[in-house]
């Protein structure tokens, strides 16, 4: 069985895949912002960032 | 402090709910001006801080959320905060990045949705969030399968033996009955592992799987089969992880946690 990481130090990936499209949302008359839709793909732009990254580091 | 930040160009972050703790004091792990400070309504609390709109604003942020670096800062704040607040008491953590023009707008959101609110937070009381990925290949679902396909097992050697024509005709029959059991495999692999790790758990939810109506035809390709997560209380936590270490046997699992109860937030209206 393999833990992915310590309590503290989860990586972005992890923080992200917890964090987005969850949680409560207030909806307020003055809401600005909730920054959910973009946040799908902005993980898998950092998937692929970490995936390229790793592949040059290879290389 | 229910007072505006006097910069005219500030909204406020919301990190989360809470039941109002009294006179206790509320540790975020974060001091200075834009601290997260805790604004009372009725029986309940949020925990938000003032922010730049210049950095936070609806056209500010999309560009920033594409920021690699600006973003890993910005998780993580929300995260530190949030599980600060969750070591010491029960948190609905807000969505990230939510922002609100005035605090009275989100104390109005509060106190419309209180009652809701306050029934969620009872049922997240001392519990914690898991994450649990579990992996395997279809050789290893079939291997662990209750009641395996015996008779095709004897197929296989009737195939050995067959004519030429005789043997395609079995060798496709063979191979349409092993790709159904495997697929049921995974299927029973998948529910069976999630039906013993929810009986440890206050609620669970099934975020996705790579399963599939047709597994890979190649049975040592290892795929995703539960992605899940599960609300435990503290006390069943060992009894949880325990069970995960059986139930990953032979196959492989990652697991994650102890987390806020991020998935378990969100109210049913919305």
């Amino acid at each position: 069985m393999s833990q992915v990481s310590a309590e503290q130090e989860f990586t972005l990936l992890e923080l992200l895949d917890r964090m987005i499209d969850r949680g409560v949302v207030l909806t307020g008359d003055l809401t600005i912002s909730v920054a959910d839709v973009d946040l799908v793909a902005v993980a898998l732009n950092v998937v692929i960032a970490s995936v390229e990254r790793m592949a040059e580091l290879e290389a | 402090m229910t007072s505006e930040p006097h910069r005219a160009a500030c909204g406020w972050y919301l990190y989360g709910i809470v039941l109002d703790p009294g006179s206790e004091a509320l540790d975020t792990g974060i001091s200075g001006a834009d601290a997260p400070r805790l604004i009372r309504r009725g029986a309940l609390a949020v925990i938000a801080a003032p922010v730049s709109l210049a950095e936070f604003g609806a056209g500010a942020l999309r560009p920033r959320l594409r920021d690699p670096v600006w973003l890993e800062a910005a998780v993580r704040r929300h995260h530190e905060v949030v599980a600060r607040i969750h070591s010491a008491r029960v948190i609905l953590p807000a969505k990230f990045g939510s922002i609100y023009a005035s605090v009275d707008d989100v104390l109005h959101a509060l106190e419309r949705g209180e009652r809701e609110l306050r029934e969620r937070l009872t049922a997240l009381a001392g519990c914690d969030e898991w994450s649990v990925h579990l992996y395997a290949t279809p050789h290893q679902a079939v291997e662990r399968m209750a009641a395996r396909d015996r008779p095709l097992d004897r197929l296989e050697q009737e195939i050995a033996i067959a004519s030429p024509g005789r043997r395609y005709f079995l060798r496709r029959k063979v191979d349409e009955a092993r790709a159904r059991e495997a697929e049921r495999a995974l299927t029973e692999l998948a529910e069976t592992a999630h039906e013993r790790l929810a009986a440890h758990a206050a609620a669970s939810e099934i975020v996705a799987s790579e399963r599939r109506s047709t597994p890979p035809a190649d049975e040592e390709l290892e795929i995703e089969v539960l992605r899940a997560a599960y609300l435990v209380q503290r006390s069943r936590s060992p009894a949880f992880l325990a069970e995960l270490e059986q139930v990953a046997v032979g196959i492989r699992d990652e697991w994650t946690g102890p987390w806020p109860p991020y998935s378990f937030a969100a109210l049913e209206s919305g």
